[in-house]
């Protein structure tokens, strides 16, 4: 997997097709119709962002050298940026109608990407998480828009190993959720975890303008091992995590929570079995359009688990094998799902089974995050 | 790059002239999964049916017979047939198997918290008899329905003590035995059934639908080696002499443990062969760790755990491991271009 191989500019537009297929040949898509963008494996072994409607067809598909990891739209423009997987050297900007590449931006000096950035609410300004290389640290980079992605800046993210990051509503200086992973890695030994047992994962909220860090939560002893991976946040300004395991394989502990509004963190409980299926991982979680329902996927269980969020009442769950992206779906109650090896489906909450979207996206090995933009 | 190919095509072709033949023309997946379908996955499912009924119908007679102590020899016997049966398919988690959580129902190991013994207890606890009820027990809990709470019942000590000796635990115990037997002879009859009147014809007639089972095979077989690995042996193995656990050995109770693994590997040696239609050339590497790690499973002590925690034995396992491992390596490199298919990568790479 990824060494520590920089990646230059020449060979990474020499890595990067126009875009692939005549998918814009279908015309863009339906007015106020849900699109949704990913990345994927085709089966020609190429890696490529792809965005698609909620009724499975396919709006552009534009090749990237390695695999992409997540995404981030432009609020009120037209960037979207592709992360690289984790340890990443590269985020691409691409045009969320055109899919075009209209910049490609390198990790600095000493620092590598994990996959995941969040634009401010007047999309002017992006910020990313990523490794303080030689200390550990986890940092967000601070970059310019209008200056073409410029790195302006870097401020702490109160742990180590950030990953998922999102922006809290609300008007005044920016708020940001960040879920810091608590995993130490090094580039040059690629994912390994260098701090197994002794993780320091950390829930913290940031306020960017200062630098200042606000709040961090941890999550107890008990659960030192247990990985704050990803976040969806909801109008009310609560923040869901998902999170993996890190410990003894045959432990079964909560793996979804959240922290609301006014700071405080609890934790979904779902019945034994059902938790038991899940593996001991999420691989990512995300709200319905309302915000009322919660859906945490787990690629190893192969299965997608749902919660009532005001009450943190678990719904239920639904099989598909290799599922991890999950997005809102078109109307209340509803997700996009996709997987690694069974397509891309709606989800329907609480009852109904999955809809398949066809034959489109069914060929394509979907990685770990769908994004509605 | 596609003009590059251009150019070059001639040129390797008048350099291949005088060589060896080109290579096979490659193979189709979607034929690849109906082929498996057809000749392993769909008898492999017949035959747990057929064995899991035997077992359901062993579990009623030994309940239903005069006198207060339960006749184990029957129920240990159609154990191990089910069980054998049970092993060679396990590695499948694609098809019916997958749906209205059935994997989970016929086995559900490993054991997180006792699940499996607190499971039983409850149901040894029950006040009424109506949940034991065919139409009723799926509403129990999954850990107690399937072939890892039947072998605790049958063969961990206590239990198996209390059948024999037909005191007061006994009947109830049997009438256990005999929801939990029944619940696999009713999940693997619903298998073997959906996979001849929908799968196999889905397989024919959707070619898309075939494409994606290749895929999914091929996952299935590479996390089933790995789950080899990383639990049935390493569980017990643990990180350390010091860590070794033999009570986490998968059926240590029955005696089992080497023998799951051995089958697991012959199940999915078949498959294999299956997909690649008999020609070995297609995944050599893949073929022989294979056969080598089933030898060495083939050999391997019965009671696995136990030997994994025993410094004098500890290293026959280890070598196991190491084969089962190799295995794995081969099959990822070879079995995805053997066959035309890229395997889904959420559950095997991670976050």
């Amino acid at each position: 997997m990824a060494t520590d191989r920089a990646i230059d500019r020449r060979s990474f537009v020499a890595g990067l097709g126009a875009a692939l297929g005549s998918a814009l040949a279908g015309g863009p898509a339906r007015a106020g119709a849900p699109v949704y963008v990913a990345c994927a494996q085709g089966p020609d072994g190429m890696q490529r962002v792809c965005a698609f409607t909620g009724e499975g067809r396919l709006l552009f598909e534009t090749a990237l050298p390695e695999r992409g990891h997540d995404v981030a739209a432009q609020p009120g423009g037209r960037d979207l940026v592709v992360f690289a997987r984790r340890p990443g050297g590269w985020m691409a900007i691409v045009d969320r109608d055109t899919g075009a590449v209209t910049k490609v931006v390198l990790a600095a000096q000493g620092r590598h990407y994990y996959g995941h950035g969040a634009f401010s609410a007047d999309g002017r300004l992006l910020w990313a998480t990523e490794n303080q290389v030689e200390t550990g640290a986890g940092v967000l980079g601070v970059y310019d828009v209008a200056a073409g992605y410029a790195r302006i800046g870097e401020i702490s993210t109160g742990g180590i190993g950030p990953h998922d990051l999102a922006l809290l509503p609300g008007d005044g200086a920016a708020r940001l959720v960040v879920a810091n992973g608590g995993i130490r890695t090094h580039p040059r030994t690629g994912r390994e975890i260098l701090n197994a047992g002794s993780l320091a994962p950390r829930l913290a909220v940031l306020r960017p303008e200062d630098g200042t860090v606000e709040e961090v939560h941890d999550l107890g002893s008990d659960l030192a091992d247990l990985s704050i991976r990803h976040l969806a946040v909801a109008p009310d300004g609560e923040s869901v995590f998902g999170c993996q395991f890190a410990g003894d394989p045959l432990a079964v502990v909560p793996l979804v929570g959240a922290r609301d509004a006014s700071g405080r963190v609890r934790l979904f409980e779902m019945p034994e079995d059902d938790l038991i299926s899940m593996d001991n991982y999420v691989g990512s979680v995300a709200l319905d359009p309302s915000g009322a329902i919660v859906c945490a996927t787990s690629p190893r269980g192969s299965v997608a688990a749902f919660f009532e969020r005001a009450t943190g009442r678990y719904l239920g769950r639904r099989r598909m094998s290799d599922v991890c992206g999950a997005a809102p779906g078109a109307v209340a109650g509803t997700f996009l799902v996709t997987s690694g090896n069974d397509g891309v489906a709606i989800a329907r909450v609480p009852d109904g089974d999955l809809a398949d979207l066809g034959a489109a996206l069914a060929s394509a090995v979907w990685d770990n995050h769908a994004l509605r933009i | 790059m596609r003009l590059f190919a251009a150019l070059a095509a001639p040129l390797l072709a008048a350099g291949l002239a005088a060589a060896a033949p080109l290579a096979a023309q490659p193979l189709d997946p979607r034929a690849a999964a109906l082929r498996a379908g057809e000749t392993v996955l769909a008898p492999a499912y017949d035959a747990l049916a057929e064995a899991t009924a035997a077992q359901a119908s062993a579990w009623e007679a030994a309940c239903a017979a005069q006198g207060p102590s339960v006749d184990r020899a029957p129920l240990d016997a159609a154990f191990h047939e089910a069980a054998d049966a049970y092993a060679r398919i396990e590695p499948v988690r694609t098809g019916p198997v997958a749906e209205d959580f059935r994997f989970e129902r016929l086995a559900f190991w490993p054991e997180r918290r006792n699940a499996s013994g607190r499971a039983l207890a409850q149901l040894e606890a029950l006040d009424d008899e109506a949940l034991l009820a065919p139409e009723r027990f799926g509403e129990t809990s999954v850990a107690g329905q399937g072939f890892t709470a039947l072998e605790r019942l049958l063969f961990d000590a206590d239990t198996r003590a209390a059948l024999a000796e037909g005191g007061e635990r006994a009947p109830r115990l049997c009438r256990i035995g005999e929801a939990i037997a029944g619940a696999l002879a009713t999940t693997a009859g619903e298998i073997a059934r959906a996979w001849r009147d929908e799968t196999l014809p889905a397989l024919a007639s959707d070619a898309g639908e075939a494409q994606r089972a290749a895929a999914r095979l091929a996952t299935d077989m590479l996390s089933g080696l790995e789950a080899i690995e990383t639990l049935k042996l390493g569980l017990p193995i643990g990180a350390d002499l010091a860590d070794a656990r033999a009570t986490r050995a998968e059926m240590w109770r029955s005696g089992r443990s080497a023998r799951q693994i051995a089958l697991n590997l012959e199940g999915t040696e078949a498959l294999v062969r299956a997909l690649v239609d008999g020609d070995e050339t297609r995944a050599p590497d893949t073929l022989r760790a294979l056969a080598q790690a089933e030898r060495l499973a083939r050999s391997a002590p019965a009671d696995l755990g136990e030997a994994a925690a025993d410094p004098a034995r500890r290293g026959r396992v280890l070598l196991l491991a190491a084969a089962v491992a190799s295995a794995r390596s081969n099959a990822a490199t070879e079995l995805p271009p053997a066959l035309d298919v890229v395997t889904g990568f959420n559950a095997l790479d991670g976050d």
